[in-house]
């Protein structure tokens, strides 16, 4: 009887220890999920013509990095009225001479306050909406740590994390602590050769705090990696085809993974196949473990804002004639709800 | 050999301006260093007795899409802007590193 207790036991345990087992190594997703067409209404937001193609919601309001404008941000409801420009020009003393917002946010849904980047203060800062506050210093990164993130998270108080895009060494991961103000970088998972790794490696990024895991979405070659709290590699991902980095040049044109974000259970990352044949915009739905799940054609999309709240997907766009940026409302789809 | 020490100087070599100065250094020196490190591909140069990592980046003086998730180096200014480079490469930037031996 003892016996059969511990085979069965042996038998439970390896069960658990099956089911909890990450995935890792590395995924080549070389069929896509059957592409489903999303569309919607156009939208022409109030000042369009300084719209970029990056926005985020930020509780009760859309805010989005403007550019050849005299601030950083525009604030808009969620009637798309503008309620807010933030981060004046011109203000005087303790004013940013930059700002962009990666999508972190904290607060109230109805009072969020924003986490600012300042590149050329090197200064992460964070203002309020609702009411409007002016920045405050979080923490500056000293010039001597060599750090130019072009993206940052806050992990923790006194925690950042990010990719720091170089000139010479192209795109690494960073933490940075603001307490023992100490920086390291993660070496890239892959090996870029070349003088031209500023443009090969540029890669957006995703945190995620509730599972303590990022993301990362390479802007010319299409691999996603994930990586655990402490920037140990979880799982790359080849979406398409699996294209050797060693020998990838600037001027190459391979599939391009625009943006990536998580939402809920899922990691969303924008993929444009540049085959010359279908040049559509996909939204690729991956779960968190990278797995594929669905795919969305968002036309000629370059962004796309999830409002979980609003049930909603906003797509991005681009009006060539007026020279404007427009978003589309499409309805979200149910995976994502 | 670490290079986390990065510096400062952007020179201009953007096609048919020459403004940059070209730097020489005591060959003898850049063979054993190269030696020393076969993956370092920049020149290395010794200014005022202190050596440095030169690396040629290229350089563009367009954007073909404003993007502000990407990044281009712009020929004129040498500077990082945001957008994503147009595919014509017009020149290239010095970056220089002091190197930390």
């Amino acid at each position: 009887m003892k016996r059969v207790f511990l085979a069965l036991g042996t038998v439970v345990l390896l069960s658990i220890a099956g089911c909890s087992k990450k995935e890792t190594g590395t995924l080549v997703i070389d069929t896509l999920p059957d592409k489903v067409a999303l569309d919607g209404t156009r939208i022409d937001l109030p000042k369009n013509e300084h719209l970029s193609n990056m926005g985020f919601y930020a509780g009760d309001f859309l805010v989005f990095n403007a550019f050849k404008a005299g601030y950083f941000l525009q604030v808009y409801d969620r009637d798309f009225n503008l309620v807010d420009t933030a981060v004046v020009k011109g203000q005087g003393p303790g004013e940013l001479p930059s700002a962009m917002f990666y999508g972190q946010w904290t607060g109230s849904a109805s009072s969020p306050e924003l986490i600012l980047f300042c590149d050329p203060m090197k200064r992460i800062a964070s203002v309020g909406l609702n009411p409007s506050t002016g920045a405050d210093k979080l923490a500056d990164i000293p010039t001597s740590s060599y750090l130019e993130p072009s993206r940052i998270f806050q992990i923790c108080d006194t925690l950042y994390a990010g990719v720091s895009l170089s000139f010479t060494d192209g795109a690494e991961m960073f933490t940075y602590n603001s307490e023992t103000k100490q920086a390291k970088t993660y070496p890239i998972p892959f090996e870029f050769n070349g003088n031209d790794k500023f443009y090969t490696t540029q890669q957006s990024m995703a945190y995620n705090p509730e599972r303590r895991e990022f993301c990362t979405a390479y802007s010319n070659v299409p691999w996603i990696v994930i990586y655990d709290r402490d920037f140990n590699v979880v799982r790359k991902i080849a979406v398409g085809e699996e294209v050797s980095t060693a020998t990838v040049s600037q001027g190459d044109r391979h599939a391009e993974l625009l943006m990536v974000e998580y939402s809920g259970d899922n990691i969303l990352v924008m993929y444009r196949a540049n085959d010359g044949e279908d040049n559509e915009t996909l939204l690729l739905v991956l779960d968190t473990a990278g797995n594929p799940v669905a795919s969305y054609g968002i036309g000629d999309a370059m962004g796309y804002v999830v409002d979980s709240a609003g049930e909603r997907l906003l797509t991005v766009h681009y009006d060539g004639e007026q020279d404007v940026v427009y978003l589309k409302s499409c309805p979200m789809p149910e995976i994502l709800k | 050999m670490k290079t986390n020490k990065y510096l400062f100087a952007i020179l201009v070599i953007a096609s048919g301006v020459g403004i940059y100065t070209s730097i020489q250094a005591d060959s003898s020196v850049v063979n054993v260093m190269l030696d020393a490190n076969e993956e370092c591909l920049a020149d290395i140069e010794n200014i005022g007795g202190k050596w440095f990592n030169v690396d040629q980046i290229p350089c563009a003086s367009t954007a073909s899409e404003l993007r502000i998730d990407y990044s281009y180096i712009n020929c004129s200014t040498c500077k990082k802007e945001a957008g994503k480079a147009s595919e014509i490469m017009n020149g290239t930037c010095a970056s220089i590193r002091e190197l930390d031996i």
